[in-house]
């Protein structure tokens, strides 16, 4: 019963690293209410960027059939940065003016791909991963440009280009972020009902479409979605990188392939990996004073995993 | 993905160069050698050019960088592009017999003009007060103009003697929101600041500018927060979750409207802007 | 290779069929890339009938059956099914009624065969059903028709092809539909597994299904089915039973070799045999 214990582990993985999350940090362990109080949202904001950005990953390489997919291959990570870059041009970072920002910059880039991609009516996975790489390309030539514009931001740009997790929040922030994440979990959740036709549609198209599957209108629902998903996302986190290509894969090695267990087991393991690597960041900080960027950690501990899982694969 | 390698790449040139910052132990002050006195002058520095105008020696100038803001007059001169990646074809254009430059910030851009065949002339960025006032000297030196120098560098000394310091306050500096970017020791702002009373709580940390984890400033306490930047809002800071315990906060001694481009430029104008801050501050008191 | 030009003829079947079910184009017109296929095409298929499309490579038999499965849509015409436009069926409702096995299948995520094959019940379900015991024991059955209750639990790539495509068709039965439609499924089968699929849909017709296979080999085609439909070059060539079609001159004409005929010795139908020269 490889599964069960899957969960299990992964369950005191994620309450165990939650706990230790509250109770660490350069204040040390406190009952102290306001340094408590600080450190929730943090931990919010890990659980639910890892989770979302893995669960994505795994609804986007089951629709696109795609491994090496990563979910901001869809563009909507670009976009964000661009919507990013715009609102520090503009000086409009109010206290949620950059997540504003960058949610639209991400929806809007994925309105661009889905038109690029439209062809006679129809949308392709190929077609759908070829306009996402050309939109990604082109608005990071654009955050470029507005970088070079916005010379005192840059450092804050390349920051959000890497992602992080030690956000400051304020109590409107703070709603307005668990009022995207409660939006969020019900796309998700929409991503979730769709289980049994994503792993039908990891056969040919035609059997799909016979076996009843409306492969059009799945591949457009958890395209919106997942683009959706990843702007809000890269909107209060910034563009974390590794999460949603490698969790997927320990996933499926350990629950099989089936979505009804990839997809919500991706959210748990993408939620428990970034913790970790949060954990990780905080005590290399407070022992060496470095702030290294989230994905770099994120990378660390998901690369060796997932050549592990490639090599037992290939085997 | 290409932006994210050329993202890395940007922040490692920043980290790399302001870590460079607390680990260099030799300062590189290579005075120009000529007797002669330069006469086309291009000022890679926007603190140097700065001085350059302070020391009426701007006629000496024939380019600066884009970031070159200061006086309005810099206006008029020829920009040759940014400070880390000047354009070379208009270097040349420009026939200068020196280029200014700073260790270790565009220590790359000096050995590449040196290669290049221009003469140079490097400066050390300043990491204190006492770095500042060297640094004008040492220009004031190289353009033949010392006495000058002098004259600027007692001006400013006396201006600063004139501040009466105040009580001791721990401060936080913050650079920026997202990220939370304070100054460290390896600043000459923390130096700056000391003196007018203001003890820059990360003074510990050997970096210039780091990125800090937001729950040391709880740690720290701070009895004053300074906001450097732009479109900064000490309202939004009042309210950030966690941060109502902080001393500075809980006694609203948070201040927002800086003479910011005066306190960020190693210039002349530093001692301008640490003057007005102390007057803020003391007039919360 | 000559080939003649085709004659169209319409030669009304012989065989009993309540056309009223069933499939029935009508002035069916299809093109793809430029490339005309079907002009006008009208053919009906009647319930519980066992149907052989066969022609020669081109001649439009895949696209024939995807046109029936609704995979590809006509241009212009119409297609009937049980006497509703074959458009206006919702997806699920359609894939309750008509399972299509393509040539070749490829699976991207390594399920288990069972777990293929319990795919076949998704028309069945809401979004968010889980499988039943009962959609377990149908599969199950498939499993065990098909020969492969062996591999039921290893992956669907870690088997044979051939195997693969028995999966398949277990898959396609798990939909119980009225109709099966089949795009040469013997390729890739060894004897014992041609055999086995061949007697399977013999069983099937018997039960009351109405079977349409695309196939490559006339013999086999003539061997089970009792209807052929022969296409060539985008057109319906002839239609009829296959004893009366499976002759020297017929296989001539379309497919530009003379075979020597014979009789199967158990059955006695028409066969065919390659000349050597």
């Amino acid at each position: 019963m490889r599964a069960k214990l899957g969960w299990v582990v992964l369950l005191v993985l994620l309450a165990g690293l939650s706990l230790l999350a509250l109770a660490f940090g350069p204040a040390g362990l406190t009952l102290d209410s306001q340094i408590l109080a600080s450190r929730v949202p943090r931990l919010l904001l890990t659980v639910f960027a890892g989770g979302i950005l893995a669960l994505v990953g795994a609804a986007l390489q089951g629709l696109l059939q795609n491994p090496l997919v990563d979910p901001y291959i869809i563009g909507s990570s670009s976009g964000a940065g661009v919507g990013v870059a715009l609102s520090l041009l503009l000086g409009w970072t109010s206290v949620i003016g950059r997540p504003i920002f960058a949610f639209a910059g991400a929806v809007g880039a994925l309105f661009l791909v889905y038109t690029m991609a439209r062809m006679r009516g129809k949308v392709s996975r190929l077609s759908l991963i070829l306009a996402g790489v050309a939109v990604s390309f082109v608005a990071s030539s654009l955050v470029m440009v507005l970088m070079v514009l916005s010379r005192e931001q840059l450092a804050q740009i390349i920051y959000f280009l890497m992602g992080s997790t030690k956000v400051v929040f304020t109590p409107t922030k703070l709603w307005v972020f668990v009022g995207s994440a409660v939006l969020s979990f019900a796309a998700a959740g929409r991503l979730l009902s769709r289980w049994r036709s994503l792993d039908i549609l990891s056969t040919n198209i035609e059997a799909a479409e016979s076996l009843g599957v409306d492969t059009q209108r799945l591949t457009t629902e958890v395209f919106v979605l997942s683009a959706l998903l990843i702007g809000v996302v890269v909107a209060f986190a910034g563009a974390i990188s590794f999460i949603g290509l490698v969790v997927p894969h320990i996933v499926r090695f350990m629950f099989g392939p089936r979505h009804l267990r990839v997809l919500p087991g991706s959210f748990l393991a993408g939620a428990v990996l970034l913790l970790a690597s949060d954990l990780c960041l905080r005590g290399f900080a407070m022992a060496t004073g470095v702030d290294l960027p989230l994905s770099v950690v994120t990378a660390l501990f998901g690369v060796p995993v997932f050549l592990y899982i490639m090599r037992r694969r290939l085997a | 993905m290409f932006m994210k390698t050329t993202a890395r790449l940007l922040l490692c040139a920043l980290v790399l160069g302001i870590s460079f910052c607390s680990r260099t132990r030799n300062t590189r002050n290579t005075p120009y050698k000529n007797n002669e006195e330069p006469r086309r002058v291009i000022s890679l520095v926007p603190s140097l050019t700065e001085i350059a105008y302070a020391l009426d020696a701007e006629d000496r100038l024939v380019g600066v960088t884009t970031y070159c803001d200061y006086p309005a007059e810099v206006k008029e001169k020829q920009k040759v592009g940014d400070f880390l990646s000047p354009d070379p074809e208009r270097l040349r254009v420009l026939r200068p017999d020196l280029i200014l430059l700073t260790t270790p910030t565009q220590a790359q851009l000096a050995e590449d003009l040196k290669a290049a065949g221009f003469r140079i002339a490097v400066f050390t960025d300043p990491r204190n007060l006492a770095g500042v006032f060297t640094q004008i000297q040492a220009l004031a030196d190289t353009l033949k103009v010392s006495d000058r120098g002098k004259e600027l560098v007692d001006s400013l000394k006396s201006e600063l003697k004139g501040i009466e310091k105040g009580k001791e306050l721990s401060a936080y500096i913050e650079l920026s929101e997202e990220p939370l970017i304070s100054v460290g020791g390896g600043s000459y702002l923390t130096d700056a600041l000391e003196h007018i009373g203001l003890v820059n709580i990360f003074s510990d940390l050997s970096q210039g500018y780091p990125v800090i984890d937001p729950e040391e400033v709880l740690v720290r306490s701070p009895e004053v927060i300074l906001l450097l930047y732009p479109n900064a809002s000490r309202t939004n800071v009042l309210h950030r979750i966690g941060w109502s315990g902080i001393p500075a906060v809980s006694n609203g001694a948070v201040f927002d409207s800086l003479p910011i481009d005066e306190l960020m430029r190693p210039g002349p104008r530093l001692i301008r802007g640490v003057a007005v801050t102390d007057s803020l501050i003391k007039h919360a008191r | 290779m000559t080939r003649n030009t085709p004659r169209t003829r319409n030669t009304p079947h012989n065989t009993p069929t309540n056309s009223k079910s069933g499939f029935v184009v009508k002035e069916l017109c299809f093109s793809y890339a430029q490339k005309t296929l079907f002009e006008r095409l009208t053919v009906s298929i009647g319930r519980g009938e066992f149907c052989s499309v066969v022609g020669p490579n081109g001649a439009g038999k895949s696209t024939f059956i995807k046109l029936l499965s609704r995979l590809l849509e006509p241009q212009s015409g119409g297609i009937l099914f049980e006497e509703q436009l074959l458009s206006s069926y919702p997806r699920r409702e359609l894939a309750q009624r008509i399972a299509y096995v393509p040539q070749e299948s490829y699976f991207a995520l390594d399920f288990t065969v069972l777990e293929t094959v319990l795919q076949g019940r998704h028309p069945y379900l809401k979004p968010l059903e889980r499988y039943h015991s009962s959609d377990f024991a149908l599969a199950r059955q498939a499993i065990d028709r098909l020969g492969i209750s062996h591999l039921a639990d290893k992956g669907i790539n870690n088997i044979s092809s051939g195997e693969r495509q028995l999966a398949v068709i277990a898959r396609s039965l798990v939909q119980q539909p009225a109709v099966i439609l089949l795009d040469e499924p013997l390729n890739h089968l060894d004897l014992l597994h041609q055999q086995q699929v061949l007697f399977l849909l013999g069983e099937l017709h018997s039960e009351g299904m109405s079977v349409v296979l695309v196939a490559h080999d006339l013999n086999q085609a003539a061997l089970v089915s009792q209807r052929m439909l022969v296409f060539a070059e985008g057109q319906l060539v002839e239609d009829g039973k296959p004893d009366d079609l499976l002759t020297p001159d017929l296989v001539q004409r379309y497919w530009g070799i003379r075979p020597i005929e014979g009789r199967h010795p158990e059955s006695n139908k028409r066969q065919i045999f390659l000349p050597l020269k």
